[in-house]
This record gives C-alpha cells, sequence and structure tokens, in this order.
C-alpha cells in the first residue's frame, strides 16, 4: 500500500466531487440555508398565529335556564367570549329544557387515576375518551359545532338554580369539537373560566359556614421540575439531533458513493484506472477516504447550519442550549460515523451493476442502518457495554450523552474501538469486492464470486486477512465476554483467550495449510535470546509501571478493578492457578495471536510497520485507555524479539514471565491496594538497564530468520 | 483449417528473420484461457507483438476479443496461461508490467468535470512520473495531438474526436513499450479517425509494439504488419496480410475473414469493412 498513490486518487476524486455543483448545493448549500429558513418561518408561523388566536373572541351557545350568576361571571370577558342564549337549539329541545323535562346525564363515575407509568422521554399518546351515550342535546350541539355556529355549546342542566341555592351540585354541559382550532380554543377557554368560577363558589360557601380556606381542597400538592429548562431542551436535542445526523451523513455517503464506484463503471473508467499500475487496495481506500469526506462535509455543514439555528432560538429564549466545546465534540464523533458509512457504502455500491442499481442498493442499505439508529430515539436506549458494540446506534447514543452530560471513558474507548473495527471490516469487504474483476467491470454480481476463495491461495497469511481478522476477534471478544458476564472472572479469562483468540487462529492455519514454523516463528532461539528473554520478562512489567504510570496514572478504580480480575474474583485464587490463568494461557494465546498471526502477515510492509501495528492492535485489545500505552510498548518490545530471534518461543518467555510476576505481586499484597504508581525512579531506571540489556542480548537464530 | 500460433519456446520458430523477431518481442501471451462461471470466453490465445511492429487483431463481435484484451492489459486474471510482457510476467510482476503498457478502449470517457490537462496530470502521476517530466510530456503530446484548443475544457464538453484525442494522450503519456488500442478509431469521423491512426504510425516509428483491434478491415490492411484472426475464442489464423490471404485463397481480407468467421456461426453480428 502506498500512500502518495492514495492520496493522488482522493485528490483526483474530491477534486471531482467538489467541482459539481449540484452536489455541493445539496449537500452543502441547503442545509446552510435550511435549518434558519425552515425554524425561523416556523417560529414566525407560530408567533403570528398565536396573536390571530389571541385576538379571537369565540361564540358560546348557552342552552338552558337560569345559571345568571355563572353567566355574569363570564360577562366581563367581552374579548373572548360572546354569549348567545338559545343560539341555533332545534325548538323542541328548547321547549323541553324549559320545560324542565330534560334531565342531566348521569355524573361520570370517578375512575381512579392509574398509577403514573409514563418513563422520562416518552410522548404520551392522546387517550381515548370514554364514548359519550348519543342522546339528543349531544347530537343537536354535535350539529351546531361542526357547523360552526358556535365554538361550544354550554348547556345549563334544569335544576342548576335550585341546586346553587341548596348548595349542592350545579350542573353544567360543554360540547366541543377538540378537531377544530376555535372550538378547542373555546374549550380551554371556557374551562378555565368555570374552574375560576367554581373556586369562586366554593370560597362562599366556606365562608358562608365558617369554615377555613382550605376546607374543601384539604391537600395543596405543588410539583417542581428541577431540571433547568436548558436541560430540558438539551434533552430533547439529544434524542432527536443524533440520528438526525447520522441520517444527514448517509445523505452525503451516498451520492459521494454512487459517483465514485458505479458512476465509473458506466463511464467504463474503471478499466482505465485498473490498467494504471495501482493495487485495488489503493483505489479501495482512496475512494474510502474521499466518501468519508464528502460525508463529512455534508455532516458537517448540517451541524453548522443547525448550531447556528439552535444559538439563535436559545438567544431568543434567553437559555444556553449547548456549548461550543459539545458542538465541537459532536462534530469529532461524526468521523468514526462517517467512517463507518463510508465503507460500508463504499462496498455496497461496488457490488451494483451502475448508477440506478447503486441508488436502489444504497437506499436499501440506508434505512437498514437507520432502522436501529432510529430506535435510540425510544426512551431506556442507553449506552452501555452492548449498545456502545453496536455500529452507529453506539455513536448515536454516545452523542445523546455526551449532550446530557460528561461521557464514561470506557464506554467512549469501547464505542471508537468498535466502530473502527465495524470499519475495518466494511473496508475488507470493500477491497474484497473491488478484487472480484466481474463485478467491478460491472459483469453480474454473485455471492459466490463474491465469497468463494482466491485461485491462487498465498502460502502464508496476507495483510488483508489479518487486518480483517483483528476486528472480527475484537467483536468476538466483546460478544464473548458479554454473554459470560455472569461466570467468574478465571472461566472468562479462559474461555475468551483460547476460543476467542486462539482456536479460530489455529483452524484458520489447519484450512488454509499455512506452514506453521514459517507463519507462528517456531524457530529454536538461540541461547542468547533465552537469557535476554527471561532479563527482559523479568523486568519490564517494573519499567513500565515506573515509567508510564508516572506520565499517565490511571483512577484508581481502574487499578482496584484490575487489581480484583488480577485476584480472579473476591476469593484468594492459589497461586499455580493464577499462573495458569493470568500468565501462561494469555501468554500463548495472545502471542500465537499477535506474534504469531498478525506480525506474519504484515511481514512484507517491513519490521517498521509489521511490529508497530502488531503492537497497536496488541495495545487496543486490551480493550481501556489507560493500558494502551503500557501495552503497546510492551507489544512494541515482544514484536521486536520475535523479529529478531526468530523464534516465538522468546516472546512466549517473555509474556508469561512479566505477567506472571504481576500477578504474584498482587497475590503477595493479599488484597490490599496496590500503590503502583509510586515505583522508586531508581527501581525503574534499573529495571530499564537490565530491559535495555535483555533487547540488546537478543540475536538471530542460527540459522536466518525468514525475511 | 484452424492454424494454432505456436508458443514462444517451440522448435517451430527457427525461421531466422521470426528469431531475429521473438528476440525483440515486446507482448507475448501464452495460451491463455479465460473462464468465466459457465462460458469459457477464451480458449487458449497465443499471441506476440515485437517492438516496432503494429499487430491487428481481427473478430466478430463476442468472440473473446475484448476479453483477451483485458486479459494482455492485466484487467483481467487468465484462467490459464500467462501474459509477459517485456519479459516481465504480468501476474507476478503486475505494478512493474503494467508501467510498459498503454491501453485504450474506443467506449472509455474521460472523467467529465476533470479538464483533459487534469486527465493527463492525474493518470501521469499515478504512473509515477515526476512533475516537471510530466508538465513537459503534457505539453508535448497536446501540440503533437494538436489539442491546444481543448485542453483546458472539462472533459463533458468535449466532442467525440475531442475526447478520443484526449484518450489517446492519455496511453501514450508515460511512454509504454507496449500499445494496447481496443478499436481507437470507432465512432469517429474519416478525418478524426486518419488523425488517430497517423499517431500510431508514429509510435511504431519510435520503436513501440501495438496491438491494435479494429472491425475496419481497409485500416488493419493499411496498418497491420502483422494480424491475428481470433474467432470463438481461438486464433483461426495469422500472419502478414499476404499469407492470409494466400492461405484463403481470397483477394480481400474482408472475404478471408468471412470465409473463416461465416460457416462456424451462421447468422454473424458483423459490421464488415
Amino acid at each position: 500500500m502506498r500512500l502518495s498513490i492514495i492520496w493522488i486518487i482522493f485528490c483526483k476524486e474530491i477534486t471531482e466531487a467538489l467541482r459539481d455543483r449540484i452536489t455541493l448545493l445539496v449537500l452543502v448549500g441547503l442545509p446552510l440555508l435550511i435549518y434558519p429558513l425552515s425554524i425561523m418561518t416556523m417560529m414566525g408561523v407560530t408567533k403570528h398565529q398565536a396573536a390571530v388566536e389571541e385576538r379571537q373572541v369565540n361564540t358560546i351557545a348557552v342552552w338552558g335556564v337560569g345559571g345568571t350568576a355563572l353567566l355574569d361571571w363570564l360577562a366581563p370577558s367581552t374579548n373572548r367570549f360572546k354569549v348567545e342564549r338559545w343560539q341555533a337549539i332545534p325548538a323542541s329541545l328548547r321547549s323541553e329544557l324549559e320545560a324542565g323535562r330534560l334531565p342531566p346525564p348521569p355524573p361520570r363515575t370517578n375512575v381512579p387515576a392509574a398509577p403514573n407509568l409514563r418513563r422520562p422521554g416518552l410522548p404520551r399518546l392522546p387517550t381515548v375518551p370514554e364514548a359519550v351515550p348519543d342522546d339528543a342535546v349531544l347530537q343537536a350541539a354535535r350539529g351546531v359545532v361542526s357547523g360552526k355556529q358556535a365554538d361550544a355549546v354550554l348547556v345549563i342542566w334544569p335544576g342548576f338554580d335550585d341546586a346553587q341555592q341548596r348548595h349542592d351540585l350545579g350542573r353544567v354541559a360543554v360540547y366541543y369539537d377538540s378537531i377544530l382550532p376555535r372550538s378547542a380554543q373555546a374549550w380551554s377557554r371556557l374551562s378555565g373560566q368555570l374552574g375560576q368560577f367554581r373556586q369562586q363558589l366554593l370560597k362562599e360557601r366556606q365562608r358562608e359556614r365558617g369554615l377555613p380556606d382550605g376546607f374543601a381542597k384539604a391537600l395543596d400538592v405543588r410539583g417542581d421540575d428541577v431540571a433547568p429548562a436548558q436541560r430540558q431542551i438539551r434533552n430533547v436535542l439529544g434524542q432527536v439531533l443524533p440520528p438526525m445526523l447520522i441520517l444527514l451523513a448517509l445523505v452525503g455517503a451516498i451520492v459521494a458513493a454512487t459517483e465514485l464506484t458505479a458512476g465509473e463503471k458506466d463511464r467504463a473508467t474503471m478499466q482505465t484506472l485498473l490498467c494504471a499500475p495501482v493495487r485495488s487496495f489503493e483505489i479501495v481506500v482512496g475512494k474510502f477516504m474521499t466518501i468519508w469526506g464528502i460525508s463529512l462535509i455534508s455532516a458537517l455543514a448540517n451541524i453548522i447550519g443547525l448550531g447556528l439555528t439552535i444559538w439563535r432560538l436559545a438567544a431568543m429564549l434567553h437559555v444556553d442550549v449547548i456549548q461550543f466545546g459539545t458542538l465541537a465534540m459532536i462534530g469529532g464523533l461524526l468521523l468514526p460515523a462517517s467512517w463507518t458509512i463510508a465503507a460500508l457504502f463504499l462496498a455496497v455500491a461496488a457490488l451494483a451493476r451502475d448508477a440506478k442499481d447503486a441508488g436502489n442498493c444504497l437506499g436499501a442499505t440506508a434505512i437498514v442502518v437507520m432502522l436501529p439508529v432510529g430506535a435510540t430515539l425510544m426512551p431506556g436506549a442507553e449506552l452501555d457495554a452492548w449498545t456502545c458494540c453496536v455500529p452507529l446506534v453506539n455513536l448515536s447514543l454516545l452523542i445523546r450523552t455526551l449532550m446530557n452530560g460528561p461521557v464514561a471513558s470506557h464506554l467512549l474507548f469501547l464505542t471508537l474501538l468498535s466502530s473502527l473495527a465495524y470499519a475495518g471490516l466494511a473496508l475488507a469487504l470493500a477491497a474484497r469486492v473491488f478484487g472480484r474483476e466481474q463485478i467491478l467491470l460491472g459483469g453480474s454480481f454473485s455471492w459466490r464470486g463474491l465469497l468463494q476463495s482466491d485461485r491462487q491461495r498465498p502460502a502464508v497469511p496476507t495483510p488483508g486477512l489479518v487486518l480483517t481478522w483483528f476486528p472480527l476477534a475484537v467483536v468476538g471478544l466483546f460478544y464473548a465476554s458479554l454473554a459470560l458476564a455472569e461466570h467468574n472472572v478465571s472461566t472468562i479469562l479462559l474461555v475468551t483467550q483460547y476460543g476467542v483468540l486462539l482456536l479460530p487462529v489455529l483452524v484458520l492455519a489447519g484450512v488454509r495449510k499455512y506452514p506453521l514454523a514459517q507463519t507462528f516463528s517456531l524457530h529454536r532461539p538461540h541461547g542468547r535470546s533465552i537469557v535476554g528473554s527471561v532479563l527482559i520478562g523479568l523486568t519490564v512489567s517494573v519499567a513500565l509501571a515506573g515509567l508510564v504510570l508516572r506520565v499517565a496514572p490511571p483512577p484508581d478504580s481502574v487499578l482496584s478493578e484490575m487489581q480484583e480480575v488480577m485476584q480472579l474474583g473476591d476469593h484468594p485464587a492459589a497461586l499455580w492457578k493464577l499462573w495458569l490463568v493470568l500468565a501462561l494461557t494469555p501468554a500463548l494465546c495472545e502471542e500465537t495471536f499477535f506474534r504469531g498471526l498478525m506480525l506474519s502477515g504484515l511481514r512484507r510492509w517491513g519490521p517498521w510497520a509489521a511490529i508497530g501495528l502488531t503492537a497497536l492492535l496488541f495495545g487496543l485489545l486490551h480493550g481501556s485507555i489507560y493500558r494502551l500505552l503500557p501495552t503497546f510498548i510492551l507489544g512494541l518490545v515482544l514484536g521486536y524479539v520475535v523479529w529478531r530471534s526468530g523464534s516465538l518461543y522468546c516472546s512466549l518467555l517473555i509474556h508469561a514471565l512479566n505477567n506472571g510476576l504481576i500477578a504474584t505481586l498482587v497475590w503477595s499484597s493479599k488484597g490490599q491496594a496496590l500503590d503502583i504508581p509510586s515505583v522508586p525512579w531508581s527501581l525503574t531506571l534499573g529495571a530499564l538497564v537490565v530491559t535495555g540489556l535483555g533487547v540488546a542480548l537478543i540475536t538471530g537464530p542460527k540459522p536466518p530468520p525468514p525475511a | 483449417m484452424r492454424v494454432t500460433n505456436p508458443p514462444l519456446d517451440s522448435p517451430q520458430l527457427v525461421d531466422p528473420v521470426q528469431t531475429e523477431k521473438a528476440a525483440m518481442v515486446a507482448l507475448a501471451a501464452e495460451s491463455l484461457v479465460k473462464q468465466f462461471e459457465t462460458v469459457t470466453a477464451v480458449k487458449g490465445v497465443s499471441l506476440t507483438v515485437s517492438a516496432g511492429e503494429i499487430v491487428g487483431l481481427l473478430c466478430p463481435n463476442g468472440a473473446g476479443k475484448t476479453t483477451a484484451l483485458r486479459m494482455l492489459a492485466g484487467i483481467l486474471t487468465p484462467t490459464a496461461g500467462r501474459v509477459v510482457v517485456n519479459g516481465l510476467d504480468l501476474q507476478a510482476h503486475p505494478l512493474a508490467a503494467k508501467q510498459q503498457i498503454g491501453f485504450l478502449s474506443g467506449d472509455t470517457q474521460l472523467y467529465h468535470r476533470l479538464t483533459a490537462r487534469e486527465v493527463l496530470r492525474y493518470f501521469g502521476r499515478l504512473y509515477g512520473m515526476a512533475d516537471g517530466q510530466l508538465t513537459n510530456r503534457i505539453e508535448q503530446l497536446v501540440t503533437e495531438l494538436e489539442m491546444a484548443a481543448f485542453a483546458d475544457r472539462p472533459c463533458r464538453t468535449l466532442s467525440t474526436g475531442q475526447k478520443q484525442r484526449a484518450n489517446i494522450a492519455r496511453a501514450f503519456l508515460h511512454r509504454p513499450s507496449v500499445l494496447m488500442l481496443d478499436e481507437p478509431t470507432a465512432a469517429l469521423d474519416v478525418i478524426s479517425g486518419q488523425f488517430i491512426i497517423e499517431a500510431i504510425r508514429r509510435e511504431r516509428a519510435a520503436g513501440r509494439a501495438v496491438l491494435i483491434s479494429t472491425h475496419i478491415m481497409s485500416e488493419a490492411e493499411e496498418l497491420c504488419d502483422r494480424i491475428y484472426l481470433l474467432h470463438e475464442g481461438g486464433i483461426a489464423d495469422h500472419g502478414t496480410l499476404a499469407e492470409i490471404l494466400a492461405r484463403a485463397g481470397c483477394a480481400s481480407l474482408t472475404e478471408a475473414f468471412l470465409r473463416y468467421a461465416r460457416p462456424r456461426t451462421g447468422n454473424l453480428d458483423f459490421p464488415g469493412a
């Protein structure tokens, strides 16, 4: 893989893409315009409507005799109500009411309110009102309200005045149509006024009987929401914004992926490119970077458009909704989101026959991708060990969590790591598609063609293979350890180490018939190398603890968690068991995986890239940001030792000694907290010197190592 | 009467002229086979092109010409057989071998939103040409192929003839020792076609090996030093124009071509001369 070629392809593709004015307008211009315009327009319209509604006067048809006190109460609000007695009432109904023959419907039974099961954030569904029995009054009122002869009908049932005088229950009914805005407004105003009237009546009755003010009310309950307004707004934004941003990043990626793959097939320029002295993987990476870039540009344009609008809104509402730092972090998280999308879409679009086909395939893929992301709108979806391994869902949840406060660093790390793993898988798929000549030249697509193995299989693992293998192992490890979460630490460690790391690698080597000695560097080491390895194994942990933990000390919680793991749970374990589970097993499994398969797979990229990348992946696999640096450096040492000595046995020895010594140290502390960061400088320097001496002693085996 | 082309190391190659040519062979295909899922598109094609020679590849549509050319250019991997470019095995050393090939297909478009000059610059950089050298070479080609009037216009605005000139420039750009031209004059008017033919002749004079496929028989008669007749995925006959005409007992290449092609396929989709 030559970076210069990738860069040349990237530059050309991005230049071409950005020259397409329509793409640019859709991806960048529109978001910058559409958010401010639409939200400002919406606000303007809402404001105008509110003003219009405020000025509206509702016509209330009052049917029934008496109720003068009630109507007097409504009378001063002439700017809100226009009361019309007997308006539009059928003559028969009027005579019935006047004659007092029409009894009021039976009072509604008071159903005890259901306990409030509403979870925060869940929008309340409108409840279907209890069916009102159809009677003559209701039918007549419905005709009047629906016919807009009045906005509401207030019926004063016969005997209202008598009941009031007896201090009994006076009964009225309001008929309104919730679908008609004016009628709904009339109900809302009227119920407010009637409620006040009721309060007034209660007060009078209490006063007349010399009862205290709180007699009828008995209990005053006041609920205060302590969440400040800005947090409430942020919560709503946090739910809606992340899926929207991911959707918008998808739109950019669809446009770019179609143009860069199927478009190039349509114009037959793909074969020109394939004639050039360029590897297909370089084309894949160059195109991937372009799609990533464009998807990012489009998502960022959306963030800017949205951010400016939110700020403007916040200023108008006098709340500080979202800080610049949060917005910048969200922008940063769009990097992994769009790289996952870009890699997936590149693979899918490359499978398509032409641009139209690509549009269809990508549309379908976008829907499949958006379904789980849309599901994050549901309340209760939270970022945890499970969800942070689900592609895109994890980023959507991460953005939401970020908007509401800080995020636990291990979840952040896991999310980024799993995103990287999924993008790696998608990119490997894209590379595979690009390796299939028939698919690439616009021939018909078949799964068999895509999945069947290469005709000439290389005798040793390739970089492509091991770089696909690693994300698979990461995903496997996460899910295996989560599935085993109920079991004790040693079971989890043994199963994941042997089952996920070692066994699949051995099966792979067996199926593909790799030469074992060459692939896994199973050569007898030189005596000097063994001595050197023992020296390194005995001292490297102290050197690393003294150096790295000084620079980046992990929080106590991480240390105590590690200490718990190193004791295999709560109970003190036997020392032999500690060595078996924590030293020999990881040494065997991890060394076979990293210094065996990965190092030999990356060998053709030269020692710097092979050792460095293997060490980086080794560090990443340890799944904690605090362990990244020490494990990375240890990985560098182990990689160098295997490269130089040509023997995996050396790194096995170092790894087992290193882990075993740490486990013994923890075991001997008998559960007391270890004060690792305070390794004295003298000890650190001494350990460093011995480690350096060990490294210098490593030498090649008698027969030269395979190059 | 199927005449198969002998492989390079065949003892039949003892003719002194042939031996001399074999020493300068720039492109050699040895028993190329390409099997798609159910169809065998190319069934054992062997051919050679020497430096300073134009070799024609004539065949009816669907006879496997495009597949064969794509294998020769390293776009498709042969199911069996191998391609050797100046002594380099194309499959074993794809990057080094492709460096010496210039490929042009009649249906190839250019990048719509780049100018002709930008397209040339892009491919020049992919072929590893240094900036200064690349600029000089582009200027030289723009002059030689009379592209100055449109070299800085976006390719989507170019006419068919202009596009093909830019495409030719792209194929010649990195001074490849082997040129593979798949119907380079298809869809061009007589003037543009003749312009391209002249450019190809100049490349021969400069010592390049040229493999050209065409449906225009007069063009093949006029241009090619040797001709391969491809039929149903195999070589039906090959040799100089005179040799082919003599063997077929025909007066023109068109007649000879029909003679080989017709009896086997019956209803032939054949554009003719």
